[in-house]
Formats: structure tokens, C-alpha cells, sequence
């Protein structure tokens, strides 16, 4: 362990920004070897990718496991266990081509049959299940080749396929075959094996010395080759945010997830560390309950014209995001800023007027929101605040993060509710919130149904980013539901490891450590 | 002595019987779904109630307080619904953990707390005194957590000294652990070192009055065998209460402490299991404190007859 000097004096905000290396440029041949410690937030549930959306499994899991298509960094479908795939000109049979040679690690070669168990237990056990609901037939054509045949087109089923959040994971079948959920053997085709897990200590994975990294896509996102220069890595689970930082300022890990921004000026300040912004992360959002008082039109516009998300966002989360429209982000394919016009009006006086015509007259309004996640605690109580300027009583009540979730399934007890949404990979994974049928929060609106059907039957880009760009203006003028402000987090490691870029999630792979 | 354990142990069941009543009331009772935890925001209503009925949540309380209750008393504390094995299990894996932490903090606690009560009593109303009663002041004031932090930012960020977390079984790497434990030992032991050193100095000050005493010091007996002989075994009774009382805290589990230093105790793991509604763990976890509270009790009552002939256990 080494000195920190300076500890205590605090960098001005205004130095750090102009420190901070928001890239690290990468200097000299990747180096093989040593052992890097990963600070995570949260400790896996779980380590079967199957088994759940939770972020420590996949944070893991995309490590140790790989699915027959992946996302690139501009979010678009690229192969990864896959070489290659096609489909039928009526949409609805996909063919896909497996890479030669890619080993499990448990030495056996991966074959089409594996591809066929791993996706059938998917149906049967993951979360996510519902997405493969059209499949109707799925064959093994040859050891390297399998069709899968859907009821009708669906313009989302790739991305289902190569989705990170609840991975299809290709696995073995000595390891899935027949195993409920969470009892898979943690087997991959992935840069690093399974070696340990201790819960809530950490969880070890060694280098995979026959990894055949795809070789054809440029590595970027979660697609292209994922090399492993570190012989091994701990992801260690440390919650809280101090032991977080001091960890990494210690030494005790060389890359370290979610640091409070209080901290960032102070580290930036630290030589012998870099500190890289993964913007955006998220972007809190607030649900109306449309089956109480927010059934009114007007009052949810009342709402929309009265926020200022400039003050959400510089109390939320310190300044640190972007206030955009974009129910995708800039940085993805699917950005548009339709219906922007409407988002971060800062107009009380339009607020009042809507307030008026609403019939509203100061009945209270329930303003659900938790205190696990501060920045969404924060950003309610400047929304309470704003709320409260133009005429409207609004109380908040404050559970932590399952209780709010309790809260939210009573109708009858809120109006108002934050969360948040992670990177969406495709726009179909919000299409729950728009259909009556699965939102929970009482939407109904016949034209976001049929622009949703006409979107899942369009199988072209352009024709989808359309329909899509319709579908953000509706959220809109409907005033379905809020987005607040492009979160962003940060993230730091170790100056002597280089290749890191942040995106999306943490990623250690094709990162190595400078001798 | 032998009944008089039986008996004690036996006064067990009924502890054990409301204290299982009483957390899964409360654990159930706390708004809060597991299921919608383990999926997440994204999971539609149908997911969530498909896994609710995989996990049984979907019955009422009664039946499942039944079919829990037949399990336990089986032997079987149920499987994790986070961590997907049984909590026995998980408990066990982190009792060493808190074990070898409130043993060290514990230690350290009685090391400083002992000393600088018999310090206070015999130098009582001089500097020493007040110096030790305003530490003292300090050490139940301050919360256990912030020390941690100070300790951490001190030792470990400034000076580069210590470790600022992590865990090594002592049986693994000895040194390597005790590195590990000394910090977060001395966030935890610090508050209960002021509460025995308060205890000692009171209980002395009260001994050291006695008749007994006085003719010990007339009959030519030096200091040191007074003070420490004939006084502090007799003062030690309510010592051995706050020390006995101290322990069964430590090995409830030191949650903030292990949480501030990373330290995979039994702390933590409640902590997580009550953010994840995890039923089964924090119910187990709640019984598993309960049993060790009871017995830390029982052998605080054992050793007042070694410090106290006088005392009979029938």
C-alpha cells in the first residue's frame, strides 16, 4: 500500500473537469498476466445467466458467458457465437451458422444440440421468456447449424437473442439440461472460466487459455473479440460507497464501479489513478398512475409543463448528465428527439392555466419514491418542490427500493412513482410500458397498441425507427410517462491498467496491466 | 449445575418459538415483494407473479408460516431465495467471519476498557479520571460507523498502514487476517471498551469502600494485590454482565462495521437478505442471533459462580 498525499485537500470542481480522462489512451502491446480486483456494487444473486436481469449476474456473466449474436458499441446486432446468420424473406425463419472450434470450458466443442438446450431451458426458466414467445420450431439442421422458425415476423427477436440483461447464454448441455433456475453449472465459451464463488466475498474467474475470440466484427460493446490479459479476476461485492473509493485508493482494487460524485474532484487529484465517466448509465424516469387522478390528460400535462430538469439533474446526481429527450440515447442508433418540444418546458404559468382546466384543487397527490437509489430520491423531492410552486400538494412517501415496488402494485396508493431505465438495447424492451396488458401503471392508449403491432411487424431498420420516433412522440403528447435527465456515473481504475473504455456496464476484458 | 443447564437450555424452546413468530411477522409484514426484487423494475406483472408462485409466496401467510415451521423444526432453515442455497449453509459460512471479529473486538475492548476502569476507580477525581470518563463519553457517542470511516481515511488512505476491508480467514493467512481486523475491531470494540470501562470504574468504586477492603490495606497487603485480587474479582459481576451483553451484540453481527470495511460477516448478509426480502435468510438469520444471544446468557450466568463462590446453580 502506498502514500496518498493531498488526501484532504479538495481539487475545485473546475480542475477536475479538465483532469479528468474520460478515455484513457492506450499506451503500448497488451501485457499477460496478474490479478485484477473489480469493486462492484452489488453482490450476484446468482450466477446462472439465465436466471435474472439483476446487473452483478451480467456484470459477471459476460465474462465467463456468450450468446449466438451480441451488440457492437453503436448498439447494432453483430455475431459473436454465431458466424453468421439469416432469415427468410418473410421474416420468419432465422438459420444461424456457428463458429468452428469454440470450446467450452469444460474442453468439449460447442455444438448445435447445445445451442437447442440452452435455448429450450431459456423458454422454460429466464425472466425474459416471454421475448421467445413467437418461437415456434427450433431444429438442429447440422452439428453447426440451427433454425429457428417464428410464428409470425418479429422485428425484435435478434435483439432478444443477443440481449445482456438475462443472457441467452450458450452453455453446455451436461450443464443446463433439465436444471431449474439458478442451479445451472457455471460453464461458458467466454475469455474467463468459473473458478470460485463465495457470496457477498468475491467471485474468482481465471483466463481461458482456449477462448477462440470471434474475429471478424471490430471489438467494441459487447461484440468482436474479448480478449483476457489478466490471468485472473475478483469481482468483490463492496455496497457501500466510501469503502468503494477508499479501496481503490488503497490499492485493494484496481477498478472500481459507481463512486459518489462527491468523491470525484478529490480523486482526480490522484496520480496513480484514472478516473472515466460511463455517461450515459440510466435515466430516472416518473410513472403516472393513470388509473387514479393522473387519468386526467390535462393534469399529467400540468405536470410536463411545470418540470425543470436542468434543477433535477444539478441536484440529483450533481450536474453530472445530459437533459435530453430521447427515450434511447444519443450515443444509439434509436435516438430521435420527436416530441422533444414537450420535455423540459419550464413554464409554471403554462402549468397553472393546465391546473385550472384539470378541475384540479389541491387534492393530494402521493409521490412514491425510495431512498436505495438517492439520485431518484432527490430528483422527487425537487419535483416535489416544483410541483408545490405551481399549486399542487404534493406529499411523498419513501420506502426503500422493494418497498416502493410493494407500494406500487396497490393502485390506490400513489399517483406518482420514480425508477429509472437502463441502456434499452433494442426499443422493444419498453414496449411493456406502453401495452395494457403489461404495464403497471395503468396506460391505455389504442394508438401506442397499434403503433407497437405495426413495430413489431416491420422488420427493416428505417421502417422500425420510424414507427419508433411515432411512438416517443405519443409517449409524449400522451404524456404516457417522464424521463428526467441522461444519468451518468463514474467509474475508476488503477492508472496502470490500460485498454479500458466505459461503456454501458464494466467490462475488463482487452484490458491488460502496464509492467 | 448439570440441571440447571438442562433446564436453561430447555427455557430455550419457547424463546425460539416467539422469536420465529415474530420475524416472519415482520419480515412479511415490511412492504416489499422478492420476487419484484429478483426481476427487477423491467419484469411484467405475469413474470412476477409466475415466480411468486414458484417460490410459493403466492399462499397465505398462515399456510406458509406452517410449511416453514415444519421445516425448521426438522432442522431445516429453507434455501435462500437470493443466493439459491440453504441459509443454514449461508449462515454457517459467515459465522467464522463474525466469530473471529467479535472475538478480537472483544479482546481489544477488554484490554483497554478493564484497565482504564480499575485506572479511573483508584485515581478517582484526579485527571486520570476524567481524562478516562471524557474518552469514555466519547467512545459510546460516537457512532461505530464513523470511526470506521476516520480509521479507514486515516490508516489506511493517509498513512497506507492497514488494510481498508476485505477478509481472510485467520486459519488461512493468520497475519494477513489480523491486518484485515484491526481496524474494523477497534470501530467496533472502542464503543464497548467506554461501556466496561464505566461499568468497572463504578462497580470498583463500590468494592473498593467495602470493610473488607479497608482491613486488607490495614493488615499490610500492598496495592496491586488489594486492587487487583481482592476488589476487582469482586466487582466483576456486573463487569461479566456488560462484557456477556457486549458479545452477544459483537456476534449478532456487527452490521454497519462489516458493511463500512467489506467484511463478509453475518451483519452483511442480514443487511442484503432485508433489502432483497429475502424470507427465508433473515428468518433464519434472526433465529441463528437469537440461540447465540440465549447461550452467551447462559454462560455469562456460569461464570458469575467462578468470580462469585457464594453463587449455587440448582
Amino acid at each position: 500500500m502506498r502514500r496518498k498525499p493531498g488526501l484532504f485537500a479538495m481539487v475545485p470542481a473546475a480542475l477536475a473537469a479538465i483532469l479528468l480522462t474520460i478515455s484513457p489512451a492506450v499506451a503500448g502491446a497488451p501485457v499477460q498476466g496478474g490479478t485484477l480486483r473489480a469493486a462492484l456494487t452489488a453482490s450476484a444473486p446468482t450466477l446462472d445467466p439465465h436466471s435474472g436481469t439483476h446487473l452483478a449476474i451480467r456484470e459477471i456473466g459476460l465474462h465467463v458467458f456468450e450468446n449466438l449474436l451480441a451488440f457492437d458499441a453503436k448498439f447494432q446486432i453483430v455475431p459473436q457465437l454465431a458466424e453468421r446468420w439469416e432469415a427468410s424473406a418473410d421474416g420468419k425463419v432465422y438459420t444461424f451458422t456457428l463458429r468452428n472450434g469454440v470450446k467450452f470450458h469444460n474442453g468439449r466443442e460447442m455444438t448445435a444440440e447445445d445451442v437447442r438446450v440452452s435455448v429450450e431451458r431459456f423458454r422454460a426458466v429466464a425472466p425474459r421468456r416471454n421475448e421467445l414467445d413467437g418461437l415456434a420450431k427450433l431444429e438442429v439442421v447440422s452439428p453447426s447449424v440451427v433454425r429457428m422458425t417464428l410464428n409470425k415476423p418479429d422485428a425484435s427477436f435478434l435483439a432478444a437473442i443477443a440481449n445482456p440483461i438475462c443472457q441467452l447464454a450458450i452453455l453446455p448441455k451436461e450443464a443446463v439440461e433439465g436444471r431449474p433456475i439458478n442451479k445451472a453449472d457455471i460453464i461458458g465459451t467466454g475469455p474467463y472460466k468459473f473458478v470460485e464463488w463465495i457470496p457477498d466475498r468475491w467471485v474468482r474467474l481465471a483466463r481461458f487459455a482456449d477462448y477462440k475470440p470471434e474475429g471478424k466484427v471490430e471489438a467494441g460493446g459487447f461484440g468482436g473479440a474479448r480478449n483476457a490479459y489478466a490471468d485472473e479476476i475478483r469481482f468483490v461485492p463492496v455496497p457501500e460507497p466510501g469503502a468503494r473509493v477508499a479501496g481503490l485508493q488503497t490499492g485493494e482494487y484496481e477498478f472500481a464501479d459507481f463512486l459518489p460524485s462527491a468523491s470525484i474532484p478529490q480523486l482526480t487529484g490522484d496520480r496513480s489513478l484514472r478516473i472515466v465517466r460511463l455517461g450515459p448509465q440510466n435515466y430516472p424516469t416518473v410513472y403516472f398512475n393513470h388509473t387514479g387522478k393522473f387519468k386526467s390528460l390535462k393534469l399529467r400535462q400540468a405536470v410536463q409543463a411545470a418540470l425543470n430538469m436542468d434543477e433535477i439533474m444539478q441536484v440529483a446526481n450533481d450536474g453530472d448528465g445530459r437533459v435530453d429527450p430521447g427515450l434511447y440515447f444519443k450515443e444509439q442508433v434509436w435516438h430521435t428527439t420527436a416530441g422533444g418540444k414537450l420535455y423540459n418546458q419550464k413554464n409554471p404559468a403554462k402549468a397553472k392555466q393546465l391546473l385550472k382546466e384539470a378541475g384540479y384543487n389541491g387534492e393530494p397527490v402521493v409521490f412514491v419514491t425510495n431512498t436505495s437509489y438517492d439520485y431518484m430520491y432527490k430528483a422527487a423531492q425537487v419535483i416535489q418542490e416544483q410541483l408545490k410552486k405551481v399549486g399542487m400538494n404534493v406529499t411523498l412517501g419513501v420506502y426503500d427500493w422493494p418497498g416502493s415496488l410493494a407500494v406500487r402494485k396497490d393502485m390506490t396508493k400513489w399517483d406518482l412513482f420514480t425508477s429509472s431505465h437502463s441502456t434499452r438495447f433494442d426499443p422493444s424492451a419498453n414496449d411493456f410500458y406502453f401495452r395494457e396488458k403489461t404495464t403497471f401503471f395503468g396506460y391505455k392508449n389504442p394508438k401506442m397498441e397499434v403503433l407497437l403491432d405495426k413495430a413489431s411487424a416491420a422488420t427493416k431498420f428505417e421502417e422500425r425507427y420510424k414507427i419508433y420516433e411515432e411512438v416517443q412522440k405519443l409517449t409524449y403528447e400522451d404524456v404516457a410517462l417522464l424521463k428526467l435527465y441522461d444519468h451518468y456515473t463514474w467509474q475508476g481504475h488503477s492508472a496502470k491498467l490500460q485498454g479500458y473504455t466505459p461503456w454501458v456496464q464494466v467490462r475488463l476484458w482487452n484490458l491488460w496491466r502496464e509492467r | 449445575m448439570t440441571v440447571y443447564v438442562i433446564r436453561r437450555l430447555l427455557g430455550i424452546l419457547p424463546v425460539l418459538i416467539l422469536v420465529a413468530l415474530g420475524s416472519f411477522l415482520l419480515v412479511h409484514l415490511v412492504p416489499g415483494d422478492p420476487a419484484m426484487v429478483m426481476l427487477g423494475n423491467d419484469a411484467t406483472p405475469q413474470q412476477i407473479q409466475a415466480l411468486k408462485t414458484q417460490m410459493g409466496l403466492d399462499r397465505s401467510l398462515p399456510e406458509q408460516f406452517a410449511l416453514w415451521g415444519r421445516q425448521v423444526l426438522r432442522g431445516n432453515l429453507g434455501e435462500s431465495f437470493f443466493l439459491g442455497r440453504p441459509v443454514t449453509q449461508s449462515l454457517m459460512e459467515r459465522l467464522p467471519a463474525t466469530l473471529q471479529l467479535a472475538l478480537l473486538s472483544l479482546v481489544f475492548s477488554l484490554l483497554i476498557g478493564i484497565p482504564a476502569g480499575i485506572l479511573a476507580a483508584v485515581r478517582q477525581n484526579t485527571k486520570w479520571d476524567q481524562l478516562i470518563m471524557i474518552t469514555a463519553m466519547g467512545g459510546i457517542s460516537i457512532p461505530s460507523f464513523w470511526l470506521g470511516l476516520f480509521l479507514i481515511l486515516v490508516f489506511s488512505v493517509q498513512l497506507g498502514w492497514l488494510p481498508s476491508g476485505g477478509y481472510a480467514p485467520l486459519w488461512d493467512d493468520f497475519w494477513g487476517g489480523l491486518r484485515i481486523l484491526v481496524l474494523p475491531s477497534i470501530s467496533l470494540g472502542f464503543m464497548q471498551a467506554a461501556l466496561i470501562a464505566r461499568m468497572t470504574r463504578s462497580s470498583m468504586l463500590e468494592v473498593l469502600r467495602q470493610d473488607y477492603v479497608r482491613t486488607a490495606k490495614a493488615k499490610g497487603l500492598d496495592w496491586w494485590r488489594v486492587t487487583l485480587r481482592h476488589a476487582l474479582k469482586n466487582a466483576m459481576i456486573p463487569v461479566i454482565t456488560t462484557i456477556g451483553t457486549a458479545f452477544g451484540v459483537l456476534l449478532g453481527g456487527a452490521v454497519i462495521v462489516e458493511i463500512v470495511f467489506t467484511y463478509p460477516g453475518l451483519g452483511r448478509l442480514v443487511v442484503l437478505a432485508v433489502q432483497r426480502r429475502d424470507y427465508p435468510l433473515v428468518q433464519g438469520a434472526l433465529l441463528l442471533a437469537s440461540v447465540i444471544y440465549v447461550l452467551v446468557n447462559l454462560a455469562v450466568d456460569l461464570l458469575y459462580g467462578v468470580f462469585d463462590p457464594r453463587i449455587k446453580y440448582e
